[in-house]
């Protein structure tokens, strides 16, 4: 599915925080974790489904996820994520970071001409 | 097998991760009411291109790089395999190229950096003294050795290190088959230091290399006791008789001992023993005489700086009773055989030069490794194409050539390292005996030259295939995918790559081969120029009277009564006596001219030369103005001189020499009547200086030769030689050679450097050539159809086959022009070994050029030929 107009395309980085946020509730599969990002963002951001895969494996190779195999809700297999202690430290360092920026961005894009 | 089950279980749970999103999203859709059939097709569109995303899955997963990296070899292996004609001469390419290269660095390393094959040679240290000053000062070997006084000076002060003393002798004995002995005089501590243990008996103690002449013993090597000696039990104790000196054997080394110098000794005495090397014990007595080697061994918590400092102290204080106005300098260096600082200097531009030329054959052989790549890289683009489309990322891609790259690279330098064995030792081998004779270098690669070896072929083999491999990997790749561009070159569009490694082949082999062509042209020359003396029809004899303690008057009276029997015999054309070895040894000192006010000139460098009656007549040297030397004049040392014509030119102009006095040495009674004037003498050897030149009457009888001109019968000569020295005294050995020899000896260094520029000039045209041969068989194969067309047409054959081999030689021709410039600067480096041929000797650049234009045009008309040959219509219906 490529990208849209009224769907925003990701910049570096988001794909994997909110991979972390997705999780920060308590484990999920791969398929969950797409799930509950179209739910948080309100499909407002469009990936294709593949993209999230390596993203994972990244994560878990940096050791921010840990996983284990379980059965799922219908009673498949499945690769279950949830989040690592080094996972959720950067996962609250990443919000701030992000809400920082927000502000900061926000405000620019505010300011009066008089204010400048 | 671990690896291989891991990674077959990564591969099944990430199918059975991304089959499980599939499944439960194609639910998800079949819940909401979609047919089966547009649930699949929308759920795999929603997921994406599954091969893409499970090759960056692979490449994200844990330990990828160890797996990609056995997989990546794997598959190299295999595809080596596959084309064992293109690696083979690919991985030959790299060992010849690696092959010259590494034969030198082991060279090298044997000769000057390889540690000295003694026991912990990491504390050992050479410890060389130079001095620079007024006063006067000797040294009998390198100008880097001290005086007895000095070295026992320098070894009671020193607290950072041990010091021992090494010095070379060679002896007569009756014992040895050829009656000749190597001899080490040594300090007491000299065996131990090197961790010697006796196998039988022992070493010197220190009251027995006290005093001088005191100690007549001697300790065989373990060869000497083998062989000479039948390894008998009862041999320490037994009586020999070295120099005429009876010396009392009190022990054997053990086998591993050989000596911390580059030759192996067959005995080692006290040094204080030095005297019976020499009648008169001239050097032992002499405090300001060098000829004493110190090795050392650097006691433990001491720096080498902290070493050098305080021998540099020692070495000062060692000069100050009696060269107190010389200044030393202290060189301290890890123990190896020749790391004399001046050799270090002096091998150092000509080693650059050979390095620069086997690192010329490596490049060729790289130009020809990744020429080769590339033709490869070109004929597999449809399947780079095909990996590209299907997820392979091109950094994989790129990863996956250089490894294969990498795997010719580590071949070829394994073959290369087996190679360059062989090579070191071919060019040991072309050494004359009488230069290197029974040296113990080690040409075994350790681990140094294995690493470098190694690193040399990978980095070279990894640069080279990054070129080809950057370019394939960039390129546009879709062309390839479609059929009908296959023939994408047959427009004739040419590719610049190749044509530049092409040309660049050629630049570098006309480098080499000129200055092989100069090299060999030069020895010709040196062969057959007017020496000024003869260079043939001369025999050389020399004594051992040294040996046999006779004192300067017996062997003058041995050599002049020699002499006149020597004269009468048939065949012979003149006798006279010398000290040089004719083109292999000089002498060299200071000397002034008296000017007609009696007042000394400044001092100037001269060459001397010692020379009997009948000098000039024996070696065909032009006596212009004045007389030779006459037997009386020899006799009773007559205070004359014979200067030659470069000395009368620079020295006097236009004044006649001759009644005109110049002084050799300090005293008043160093001044000598010039008595004639010879033509000047060319040298040969390869340090040559042109110096004048001062003959005076023979003096050193000991160290004397006879020259006898014959006019080619020598049988007679030397037979009445022989028999007339057993007659005299039975005792002295006579070795008889001819001046040949020596002009061979001389010339030896040039030869080699001929031979070896030679080789490797041939080893750049076959690698070039073969280059070149590939980049055209290529070229045609892919333009075959093309060639079908034309021939089909109804093309001249034989202007087809003109185009084709043009085209090979275009690059060459560019490349050649290019060589020839650098071939011009090139000559100029070896100047000294042309003698007089001009570095940019037209015959041997024209000659040069014709050749390699030749073997390319001959290289190009293969592979255009077998194209020709083909059958049109098979090359069409191919397509």
């Amino acid at each position: 599915m490529p990208p849209t107009n009224d769907a925003a395309e990701l910049l570096p980085g988001t794909l994997d925080l909110l991979i972390l946020k997705a999780i920060s509730l308590g484990p999920l599969h791969g398929y969950g974790i797409l799930l509950r990002i179209e739910q948080i963002t309100g499909d407002a951001l469009a990936i294709e489904q593949g993209a999230l895969y390596p993203a994972l494996y990244r994560l878990q190779r940096q050791r921010l996820v840990a996983t284990e195999w379980s059965t799922s809700e219908n009673n498949r297999r499945a690769k279950y994520y949830r989040l690592t202690t080094a996972g959720r430290k950067r996962l609250r360092e990443e919000t701030e970071w992000w809400e920082r920026l927000v502000a900061a961005m926000g405000s620019a894009l505010r300011a009066k001409p008089e204010e400048v | 097998m671990w690896r291989l089950f891991r990674r077959q279980r990564f591969e099944r749970d990430m199918d059975e991760e991304l089959a499980f999103h599939l499944q439960s999203r194609i639910d998800d859709h079949l819940r909401r009411g979609l047919s089966r059939t547009d649930a699949e097709r929308r759920a795999r569109l929603e997921f994406g291109g599954v091969d893409k995303y499970k090759e960056q899955i692979r490449d994200a997963r844990p330990f990828a790089l160890v797996d990609d990296l056995a997989r990546d070899l794997t598959y190299a292996w295999r595809s080596l395999r596959r084309t064992p004609v293109f690696a083979t001469t690919a991985i030959v390419a790299i060992a010849l190229g690696v092959a010259v290269n590494a034969g030198l660095v082991t060279l090298v390393y044997a000769l000057v950096l390889r540690p000295l094959p003694v026991k912990d040679p990491g504390t050992i240290r050479n410890v060389f003294m130079s001095t620079r000053g007024g006063g006067s000062r000797g040294t009998y070997g390198t100008p880097y050795f001290v005086s007895f006084a000095e070295f026992a000076f320098m070894r009671s002060q020193s607290r950072t290190a041990d010091l021992a003393a090494v010095a070379e002798a060679s002896l007569s004995c009756t014992c040895a088959a050829g009656g000749q002995l190597r001899a080490q005089l040594v300090s007491d501590n000299l065996l131990p230091l090197i961790g010697a243990r006796p196998a039988l008996g022992r070493f010197f103690t220190p009251d027995e290399t006290k005093t001088p002449g005191s100690a007549p013993l001697v300790v065989l090597a373990w060869a000497t006791w083998q062989q000479q000696f039948g390894a008998a039990q009862d041999v320490v104790g037994r009586t020999v008789n070295l120099n005429r000196t009876p010396f009392t054997i009190v022990g054997v080394a053990d086998a591993d001992t050989t000596g911390p110098l580059i030759t192996k000794p067959d005995v080692w005495l006290p040094y204080t023993m030095q005297a019976i090397t020499r009648p008169g014990g001239m050097l032992i007595d002499e405090p300001t005489f060098g000829w004493i080697q110190i090795l050392a061994r650097r006691r433990p918590g001491v720096s080498d700086s902290a070493m050098r400092a305080e021998l540099s102290v020692l070495g000062q204080q060692s000069l100050l009773p009696h060269n107190p106005d010389r200044t030393a300098t202290v060189t301290v260096s890890p123990g190896a055989f020749l790391n004399y600082p001046m050799i270090m200097q002096n091998g150092a531009p000509v080693m650059a030069i050979a390095f620069l030329a086997v690192s010329l054959v490596l490049l060729i052989a790289c130009a020809n490794v990744a020429n080769m790549l590339l033709a490869r890289g070109l004929g597999r683009r449809r399947e780079i194409a095909i990996r590209v489309s299907m997820g392979a990322g091109r950094a994989r891609l790129l990863r996956q050539f250089l490894t294969e790259s990498a795997v010719i690279g580590v071949l070829g330098g394994g073959v290369g390292l087996l190679l360059s064995q062989g090579a070191a030792r071919l060019v040991l081998r072309a050494v004359p005996a009488t230069m290197m004779g029974g040296h113990q270098l080690d040409l075994s690669p350790d681990w140094r030259i294995v690493f470098y070896t190694l690193a040399v072929s990978l980095a070279t083999s990894l640069f080279f295939g990054s070129v080809p491999a950057l370019r394939l990997v960039r390129s546009d790749l879709t062309p390839a995918l479609k059929a009908a561009h296959r023939n994408w070159l047959l427009s004739g569009r040419r590719i610049p790559l190749q044509s530049a490694l092409v040309a660049g082949q050629a630049a570098i082999t006309v480098v080499l081969l000129v200055n092989a062509g100069l090299l060999v042209r030069g020895f010709d020359r040196a062969l057959r120029m007017d020496h000024g003396q003869s260079a043939r029809n001369v025999l050389i004899a020399s004594f051992n009277l040294q040996q046999e303690q006779y004192s300067g008057e017996q062997a003058g009276r041995f050599l002049m009564e020699l002499r006149e029997v020597i004269a009468g015999t048939a065949g012979v054309a003149g006798v006279s006596m010398t000290v040089n070895d004719p083109f292999v040894s000089g002498c060299g000192m200071r000397a002034w001219t008296i000017g007609a006010d009696g007042q000394p000139s400044e001092p100037f460098q001269i060459a001397c030369e010692q020379a009997g009656p009948d000098f000039f007549k024996t070696m065909h040297i032009a006596v212009l103005r004045g007389r030779g030397f006459t037997g009386d004049e020899v006799r009773r040392a007559a205070r004359v001189a014979v200067v030659d014509e470069r000395f009368a030119r620079t020295r006097f102009e236009h004044v006649d020499p001759v009644g005109r006095f110049v002084r050799l040495g300090t005293r008043p009674e160093d001044v000598r009547e010039i008595v004639g004037v010879a033509a000047t003498t060319a040298e040969l050897t390869v340090d040559r200086r042109m110096r004048p030149k001062v003959y005076t009457p023979i003096s050193g009888f000991l160290e004397g030769k006879l020259l006898i001109a014959h006019d080619g019968r020598t049988d007679a000569v030397v037979g009445t030689l022989r028999a007339r020295v057993a007659e005299v005294d039975p005792n002295v050995n006579v070795s008889i050679k001819s001046i040949e020899q020596n002009v061979r000896f001389a010339l030896a260094p040039i030869r080699i450097a001929a031979a070896a520029a030679a080789a490797l000039g041939l080893m750049g045209l076959v690698l070039a050539c073969s280059g070149l041969y590939g980049v055209v068989a290529f070229s045609v194969s892919r333009r075959l159809r093309e060639i079908g067309i034309r021939v089909a047409l109804g093309a001249n054959r034989t202007d087809l086959l003109r185009m084709i081999v043009g085209q090979g030689l275009r690059p060459v021709a560019a490349g050649s022009a290019i060589g020839l410039l650098l071939a011009a600067g090139g000559g100029h480096l070896i100047r000294v070994l042309l003698f007089g041929v001009s570095p940019i000797d037209p015959i041997t650049f024209t000659a040069t050029v014709l050749a390699l234009l030749a073997a390319a045009a001959l290289a190009a008309i293969v592979p255009a030929l077998t194209a020709l040959r083909l059958d049109p219509m098979v090359a069409l219906r191919d397509e």
